[in-house]
């Protein structure tokens, strides 16, 4: 079989794997997105416009977070638990198939969930965004260097529990302990740093960048991290699969 | 094709006696409609005395589970009744609970215990005292031969090991019922002989065992009494011997066919046949014995058969005969 | 009548049923002993990652309130983190080990021991307590050292902790025992997790809600939760405790309830 044809057709699986929970998805980006929008207003008494401004330019980075970094790997570890991965992995299609069938569904699922997010999070603050085409390979790279991360954690961590627990915990930090929706210059050095090497504040750059002017500095440098986080999560992906075969 | 059990007026099919025995597991009526329209259950009576081994048998989905779980109370039936003794176990399930055990059909949640533990504390869960437990469950271990794994963890177990653990989990402090739902599955043919002898003890030492197996032949070997269930409704019951009468004048006639030859054209003494794979298997009269094997003969001479056999009538024929369907299972031999 | 299996002699003469104290605090003590052992691989962690988060929060307090926050909300603050230190346990990992145990298939298994409801409920919140506590202590020491709060921790701390743990393990056992999907209650989860974190005044005042948002958290039993814990951990004026206390057990023995049904469905 040839690899567009194989990869047809597993993307069919995925999506019909996929169909039922996009609504709730979509409800849970919105809850998470939206939800911490709104939050950091209670958290923050007196809000300046630039403030708000950076705050709706982080939202979208938030809504990517439930979908690659959460549910894909809740996914692989129900379909652990339900022996699916057996099944599937025992499928006559190459690896690398069955991976982008899954990234691209992913990455795909997230996108609705960040534009419903911006027009909410305008309208809330009265915020007026200076849209440029680099958002359109932003959001592209922002989600699938999700989708990636979440597969080279799902199959990296066996545990199932543990898994979702650390899961949980990314949610967690993404909203309330990362520049996505502050300035990197609130932070302490140390965590700021931590932060130049993690993905999210990165994700949260080149999605501002696309999203106004001047807000965002040192694209380029951010595009690099994200490009290497995408490889090392699929190449922590690649030899979990190899060692299995 | 269907044998249909004769029935009294109150649906019971009159050949036990009414349910004052302590002891007797009585299932009389019992009808379970799911949600979208699906007939699981309808009206299967049947009951299970002290000391018997009682098995079910039947296709997949032919609603033996359906029916272990509503004993177990873990479905609400539709319609009829559910006694064990004086009790109805209907209208308390909790008393299910406390007087019958349990096996499923999936595997336990023992991931993160050791096995002795696993066994110790459902043992002691069901009102057993430590030291008494303790001492079943060595001995259990022991007889199952699962020793070398006492003190592993649930998730390093095989599929078959981690069965024979769940075993040993519900019948080291067993209710007065016991009913198991297909404890062979995954499990090795040395140790599922273990398996059956302790099922043998169970019964020997009183309880009622109500096991549900898709395996015809394990099923003869072991059981007291059975019945044959399928698409919901009970087609037969009785002992083994008791349900092979209607052949008892008849033999079994296995044809080892060459791969890929059709059935070849078959003569008028055959009563009834059945094909799994290569096996043709003939059921035909005591008398027609020699001719079958000339028949066979010319069969291994035309080249469209390795090799024959000509034996008695096992159970499966019953069950073939009874469901209409050809057996999945190989024989143990 | 007992017959000889094995080594042991079994006790079929023990044909009655057991209820009563005795039956309650045996099963008890052995799904306490269950619950344990099952956790035994994960609890580590569960307890590690308690500390990180509360210990954790308190410190990056000054994220969230650009420049030096204000005294008040620092206070404010780190008496409302032991809520979530407490309640994580049973309503964040909870349902999601009961949403395994259904993806696995191994639900029934232990539904059909003869064991109390109640007393397997209770065995569970002992565990979810005990795996609380230690996070919400070290979520305290931290605040007490890095920001010089000085806690005025009364008598009643005890009760409150009671309170609290319970209210938390108890809607987290009805999401659990309650909702079939494990999908639905892994995001349910999630929703009620950030729910509390930013649209309750557990981490900050009433004050800074929309005016809908304080009548429903009136109604809701994470407002009363923090009200209880802020009472006895500060000297700080704190509203209405009777009506804390009242919303609280009522929210408890509501989803206490909800969770033993929802245990004893039958299809």
């Amino acid at each position: 079989m040839t690899f567009v044809r194989s990869y047809g057709l597993m993307l069919r699986w995925e999506l019909a794997s996929a169909r039922v929970w996009l609504p709730f998805w979509l409800g849970l980006q919105l809850l998470l997105a939206v939800g911490s929008c709104i939050m950091y207003g209670f958290f923050i008494p007196n809000l300046t416009p630039a403030a708000a401004a950076f705050i709706v330019t982080g939202a979208p980075t938030i809504a990517l977070v439930p979908i690659g970094l959460v549910m894909l790997p809740f996914q692989v570890s129900l379909q652990r638990t339900r022996r699916t991965f057996d099944f599937l992995w025992s499928l006559p299609v190459a690896r690398p198939v069955t991976v982008a069938a899954t990234l691209t569904v992913f990455t795909a699922a997230a996108m609705p969930g960040i534009v419903v997010t911006l027009v909410i999070a305008t309208l809330r603050y009265g915020v007026r965004l200076a849209v440029s085409p680099q958002i359109v390979p932003a959001v592209v790279l922002a989600s699938l260097m999700s989708a990636s991360v979440g597969l080279g954690l799902a199959y990296g961590i066996r545990n199932g529990l543990v898994l979702g627990l650390l899961t949980n915990l990314l949610i967690f930090v993404a909203m309330m302990f990362s520049p996505i929706a502050m300035p990197i210059a609130n932070f302490p050095t140390w965590l700021a740093d931590l932060h130049r090497i993690l993905p999210l504040y990165h994700m949260a750059v080149v999605i501002r960048a696309g999203l106004s002017t001047g807000l965002a500095t040192d694209v380029g440098a951010s595009y690099l991290i994200l490009g290497l986080w995408t490889i090392g999560g699929l190449a922590v992906a690649g030899w979990v699969i190899g060692r299995r075969g | 094709m269907v044998e249909a059990l004769p029935r009294d007026a109150a649906g019971r099919s009159g050949l036990a006696p009414a349910p004052t025995d302590g002891g007797t597991l009585w299932i009389e009526g019992l009808t379970k409609t799911y949600g979208h329209g699906v007939l699981a259950n309808d009206a299967l009576t049947l009951h299970v005395d002290p000391g018997e081994v009682y098995g079910l048998l039947g296709p997949n989905g032919a609603g033996k589970s359906t029916l272990v779980k509503q004993v177990i109370g873990l479905l609400q039936p539709t319609a009829g009744t559910i006694r064990l003794g004086a009790h109805d176990l209907v209208a308390h399930p909790e008393l299910a609970r406390q007087l019958c055990s349990y096996l499923p059909q999936a595997q336990m949640p023992i991931e993160s215990l050791r096995v002795h533990e696993a066994i110790e504390l459902t043992g002691m869960i069901r009102g057993g005292d430590g030291p008494a437990v303790h001492q079943r469950a060595e001995g259990l271990i022991e007889a199952l031969d699962i020793g070398p794994w006492r003190d592993s963890l649930g998730a390093r177990l095989s599929g078959g090991v981690r069965r024979l653990v769940g075993f040993a989990m519900v019948t080291v402090w067993p209710g007065r019922v016991v009913i198991l739902d297909e404890p062979t599955n995954d499990v090795d043919p040395l140790r599922r002989r273990l398996l059956w002898e302790q099922i043998r003890r169970l019964a020997d030492a009183g309880a009622s065992v109500l096991l549900v197996t898709h395996n015809v032949l394990e099923a003869e070997r072991a059981v007291d009494r059975l019945a044959v269930i399928d698409r919901g409704r009970l087609l037969a019951e009785g002992t083994p011997s008791s349900m092979k009468t209607e052949d008892r004048d008849h033999l079994r006639l296995t044809v080892m066919l060459e791969p890929d030859a059709a059935i070849p054209d078959l003569p008028a003494f055959v009563l009834r046949h059945a094909r799994a794979g290569n096996r043709l298997t003939c059921e035909i009269e005591e008398a027609d014995a020699a001719r079958s094997i000339t028949w066979a003969r010319e069969l291994m001479a035309r080249d469209t058969a390795e090799e024959y056999a000509l034996g008695a009538t096992t159970l499966e024929d019953v069950y073939i005969r009874l469901t209409g369907a050809a057996a999945l299972d190989e024989p143990a031999t | 009548m007992a017959l000889d299996v094995g080594a042991a002699r079994l006790p079929w003469s023990f044909s009655m049923p057991r209820s009563g104290a005795g039956y309650w605090w045996s099963s008890f003590r052995t799904m306490l002993r269950w619950d344990v052992a099952s956790l035994r691989l994960d609890l580590p962690i569960v307890v590690i990652i308690q500390l990180i988060a509360g210990a954790g929060i308190v410190v990056m307090m000054s994220l969230l309130v650009p420049g030096d926050p204000p005294r008040a909300a620092v206070e404010y603050l780190a008496a409302g983190v032991p809520v979530v230190n407490l309640y994580l346990l049973g309503l964040v990992f909870g349902p999601q080990w009961i949403a395994e145990q259904r993806a696995a298939d191994s639900y029934d298994a232990t539904r059909v021991l003869p064991c109390p409801r109640s007393a397997s409920l209770a065995a569970w919140y002992a565990v979810t307590l005990a795996a609380g506590v230690p996070g919400m202590l070290g979520t305290l020491v931290v605040a007490a050292w890095r920001y010089h709060i000085d806690f005025t921790v009364s008598p009643m701390i005890l009760p409150a902790v009671l309170l609290v743990a319970v209210s938390g393990t108890m809607i987290g056992a009805a999401i659990g025992h309650g909702v079939g999907e494990p999908m639905i209650s892994r995001i349910g989860v999630q929703a009620i997790n950030m729910f509390v974190v930013g649209f309750t005044p557990t981490l900050f005042p009433a004050d800074r809600l929309p005016d809908w948002l304080q009548a429903i958290n009136v109604v809701l039993p994470f407002e009363h939760m923090s009200a209880l814990l802020r009472a006895t951990l500060t000297a700080g004026p704190v509203d209405d405790l009777g009506l804390s206390c009242l919303v609280v057990v009522a929210w408890s023995a509501a989803c206490a309830g909800l969770a033993a049904w929802a245990m004893g469905r039958r299809g």
